[in-house]
């Protein structure tokens, strides 16, 4: 206790007061407690409540705890309804539904709390000003005036009809510069939204193709219900593409600073399900056992078969997500490409490995040089052509059975890339040497 | 030209816009574009492709290409300047006004890294002392449609940097209000020679929109803007995915021929490698002619050093990328906790492995082998393999990093080729101790 007061001492309440709350949050991940406590109970609830937008939710919420629910509420309520959504959506059921009935945000927070993580919904800020098509200028730049406290951003409006239909934009650039009298309706541009279902992802990228600062989002009736803002977009972005890449290795999602007996715990299911997924792969070997005992050295141009097979099913896998995030309506089509990429890939790496395997197989002293370097090479241009397929129907089956395609792991596809191209490789083999 | 095309001219988004004149007859681009009025001609300009926008530049007389070119955003003349050969830069420069070209010649300098190569110079600037009604009033007069106004920056009497005001917070300001009571102090800024690194770390973090860059002398040079950040957020991204399956540039619609040529190298890298692999393994002819059974299980280890390998150099190409492994102690920390969790992974998946092939030897008839001392064999270098396989994908992207080669290199197909032969060595090695 001693310690902790003199390490508040040392702290200058002025310079936390003049802090940018992203630091004020570094800070208080390094503080305990009783530190925590203090300087809870002397900064203004406004920098709290902001503070606790830069922390991790879980973390956050574990700082909140520390308050009791009218405090909590208190300071929800200063939050952006976007922010606030994030650290209710975390919380147990008991406490989510008393604090939520402590709220004056109540409704806009419960609205956000019923969009899935994954939807544009629950990103969206629901403060903005909205305009009336036949405004004049004059009126529209008072009530822009009056309502900037209010809202994140005043350098977009946004022009609704009488039933809060979307209708365009007017810039704050073009509305400050036109005189009056002139009507919004004349200065208005059309101007992109989206759906409050649609996926996040796509409308991250939809922000970045229009570079558009704020992106209205509406409902199926053309409702304009909030925004999503660049900040907001630019944090989903960071968080969803490395979900991605986590995903694509097999990994679990990472916590920070973790032990690392947790971090192997938490890899390791992937890792005995891909195990598991290769005793089928010994299990079809056997039937092949006759052509193996007459033509060993079939098993050191396996792995060769086996990594072709997985390389190029993850690539048209990754290409294939991406897809899936920006087009999804063109990815079969992208698809076909794969395949015909895979025939022309394949034709060069099969004859490659065709005139290698020749010269291996002579000095291998093997029976037939001539015949496995052509199971290897035919192997090898079929493999390639059927992996892409993989590493195209699956993420798309899974996506189609509503689930997220990015669940089909590299590795997965690799794995099961494996199978198909051994009973290619053992059944070619059978067919061209099995007489030996 | 139909109404609808030309109801989209006047007030459609710049992008829309664009895509219509891409869409078009190529005879009718020009004639489009010359349609449009020079204030929405810039915006539509920049979303245009490097082709038809110098297709349009080159059609124009010098006074329209000067009218054009002045109106552009600082950071979009820059990539025209950059996607033209040098002797059309050479005669696109001259046409900028004085002020302009000598800040253009400046941003050219920066290196591609440094985060002052993503600034815009089209931003408003608030002198010191300056009353809020003349500032409200500078802003109104001059304000410039490629202006960024969502903030407006302070600066003292040598240009020094002092702060930001909010535009909302400077239209709802009363007249007695002074443009220091407005003006916020604890932004964020970035350096002249940051990296691009950190300019996306800082306004990722600190949520914001804008970020002002300074030079040594603290005088404001530029600012940069989230929807740039996002733009190279998302490119990264892309480009790490890209890399981690070896596939080149992709583009959604480039062709089968295109992306055979990409990806081929790296394939028939693998293939040679594979076959270099077969060679050398052909040294254990007799194990395996011996054993043939020993083929039933190269899959499972290949694919489950694979997999652990994966997972290694995933976690670490993000942790490199986000900047979390710049200090030693941090880098020593990690490889640690990655050697620890690959061996704690490789021992639990090992003695599965042992457990699942005895059982499965036990119910099929695999040659002659003692089903215990074959599955020994497997379990042991299951676990020996990938345990080399876990620590080469931490130790290789930070031997690459710190080499300065990109660490994304290290997931290739190569990688794993070589991970191959330490797995498939331990395995011939440990089956001819044990079982000949």
């Amino acid at each position: 206790m001693e310690k902790t007061e003199e390490n508040i001492e040392k702290i200058n309440i002025e310079t936390l007061q003049n802090m940018h709350p992203y630091d004020l949050s570094e800070l208080f991940l390094k503080w305990d407690a009783d530190e925590r406590h203090v300087w809870m109970s002397r900064l203004s609830s406004q920098q709290l409540a902001e503070m606790f937008t830069y922390l991790e939710a879980e973390i956050a919420l574990e700082f909140l705890n520390e308050l009791d629910h009218d405090r909590q509420a208190q300071l929800i309520d200063l939050m952006e309804p976007d922010d606030a959504r994030d650290l209710l959506s975390e919380m147990d059921e008991p406490d989510q539904e008393d604090i939520l009935d402590k709220l004056e945000s109540q409704d806009t927070i419960s609205q956000l709390l019923s969009y899935d993580e994954d939807e544009s919904g629950a990103h969206m800020t629901t403060d903005f000003v909205s305009l009336k098509p036949d405004m004049d200028v004059k009126a529209a730049t008072k009530i822009v005036i009056a309502r900037a406290n209010e809202v994140e951003t005043i350098s977009r409006l946004f022009v609704v009809d009488e039933g809060g239909r979307f209708l365009g934009t007017v810039a704050l650039k073009k509305l400050i510069k036109t005189k009056s009298p002139q009507s919004i309706q004349a200065i208005m541009e059309d101007y992109p939204s989206v759906l409050d279902t649609d996926p996040i992802e796509k409308t991250v990228h939809k922000m970045r193709d229009y570079s558009a600062f704020e992106m209205p989002v509406c409902n199926q009736a053309q409702i304009l219900l909030g925004m999503i803002m660049m900040d907001d977009a630019l944090d989903t972005y960071h968080e969803e593409a490395t979900e991605d890449y986590e995903k694509l290795s097999a990994l679990p999602e990472a916590q920070e600073e973790e032990h690392y007996a947790r971090s192997a715990l938490k890899r390791l299911p992937w890792l005995l399900i891909l195990l598991v997924l290769s005793i089928p792969i010994a299990y079809i070997t056997t039937f092949f056992e006759e052509v193996l005992v007459a033509v060993a050295v079939l098993a050191f141009f396996q792995p060769l078969i086996l990594d072709a097979a997985g390389d190029v099913a993850t690539q048209t896998l990754a290409v294939t997500l991406r897809i899936l995030t920006k087009n999804p309506q063109k990815a079969l089509k992208n698809g076909v490409k794969e395949v015909l990429t895979g025939v022309i890939t394949g034709l060069i790496m099969g004859a490659s490995a065709f005139v290698i395997a020749y010269f291996l197989a002579r000095n291998m002293n093997s029976a037939q040089p001539l015949t496995l370097a052509l199971v290897v090479g035919l192997s090898l241009w079929v493999t390639v052509i059927i992996s892409p397929l993989l590493g195209v129907l699956i993420p798309v089956g899974i996506k189609k059975m509503g689930l997220d395609p990015a669940v089909a792991s590299g590795p997965f596809i690799t794995t099961l890339a494996d199978l198909s191209s051994l009973l290619v490789f053992f059944g070619l083999a059978t067919t061209m040497l099995g007489g030996v | 030209m139909d109404y609808e095309k030309l109801d989209l001219l006047t007030k459609g988004h710049p992008l829309d816009i664009a895509r219509m004149i891409e869409n078009a007859d190529p005879d009718q681009q020009i004639e489009l574009l010359k349609q449009l009025p020079l204030e929405r001609m810039n915006a539509v300009f920049i979303e245009l492709s490097n082709e038809l926008a110098l297709t349009y530049i080159h059609s124009l007389s010098v006074e329209k290409k000067k009218e054009l070119l002045n109106a552009l955003e600082m950071d979009e003349v820059r990539n025209l300047l950059e996607n033209v050969d040098s002797d059309e830069a050479r005669e696109i420069l001259p046409l900028l006004a004085a002020p302009k070209r000598q800040k253009m010649v400046r941003m050219l300098e920066y290196d591609e890294d440094c985060a002052a190569s993503l600034m815009t110079t089209d931003f408003m600037v608030i002198q010191e002392g300056t009353s809020i009604a003349e500032a409200t009033r500078n802003l109104i007069k001059n304000v410039k449609d490629s202006d960024f106004i969502d903030e407006l920056f302070v600066v003292d009497r040598e240009q020094k940097y002092l702060g930001s005001v909010e535009l909302k917070n400077l239209l709802a300001a009363r007249k007695e209000d002074r443009l220091d009571q407005i003006t916020e102090g604890n932004q964020t800024v970035i350096y002249e020679h940051d990296t691009v690194h950190t300019a996306i770390q800082k306004l990722r973090d600190y949520d914001d929109t804008v970020m002002p860059v300074l030079n040594e002398q603290d005088h404001l040079i530029g600012i940069i803007t989230a929807d740039d950040i996002l733009d190279i957020m998302i490119e990264e991204y892309e480009e790490n995915v890209e890399r981690l399956v070896a596939i080149g540039d992709y583009e959604e619609d480039s062709s089968a021929l295109v992306r055979s040529k990409q990806r081929l190298p790296w394939l028939l890298a693998s293939i040679i490698l594979n076959l270099a692999i077969a060679a050398f393994l052909s040294l254990f002819q007799n194990t395996i002619e011996q054993i043939t059974a020993l083929v039933l299980f190269q899959p499972m280890i290949l694919g489950m050093a694979g997999n652990i390998g994966t997972q290694a150099i995933a976690v670490t190409i993000l942790d490199l990328h986000h900047d979390k492994l710049e200090g030693l102690d941090e880098t020593k920390f990690h490889i640690r906790n990655e050697v620890l969790i690959g061996l704690l992974n490789s021992l639990v998946v090992g003695l599965f492995g042992f457990i699942i092939s005895f059982v499965f030897l036990s119910f099929v008839n695999a040659g002659n082998q003692s089903p215990l001392y074959l599955a020994f064999v497997v379990g042991t270098s299951l676990a020996g393999g990938m345990f080399v396989s876990a620590i080469s994908g931490v130790l290789i992207p930070i031997a690459l990093d710190r080499m300065k080669v990109d660490p994304a290199i290290a997931s290739g197909p190569i990688i794993s080729t070589i991970n191959d032969l330490f797995a498939l060595v331990i395995y011939f090695a440990i089956a001819t101790a044990i079982l000949l």
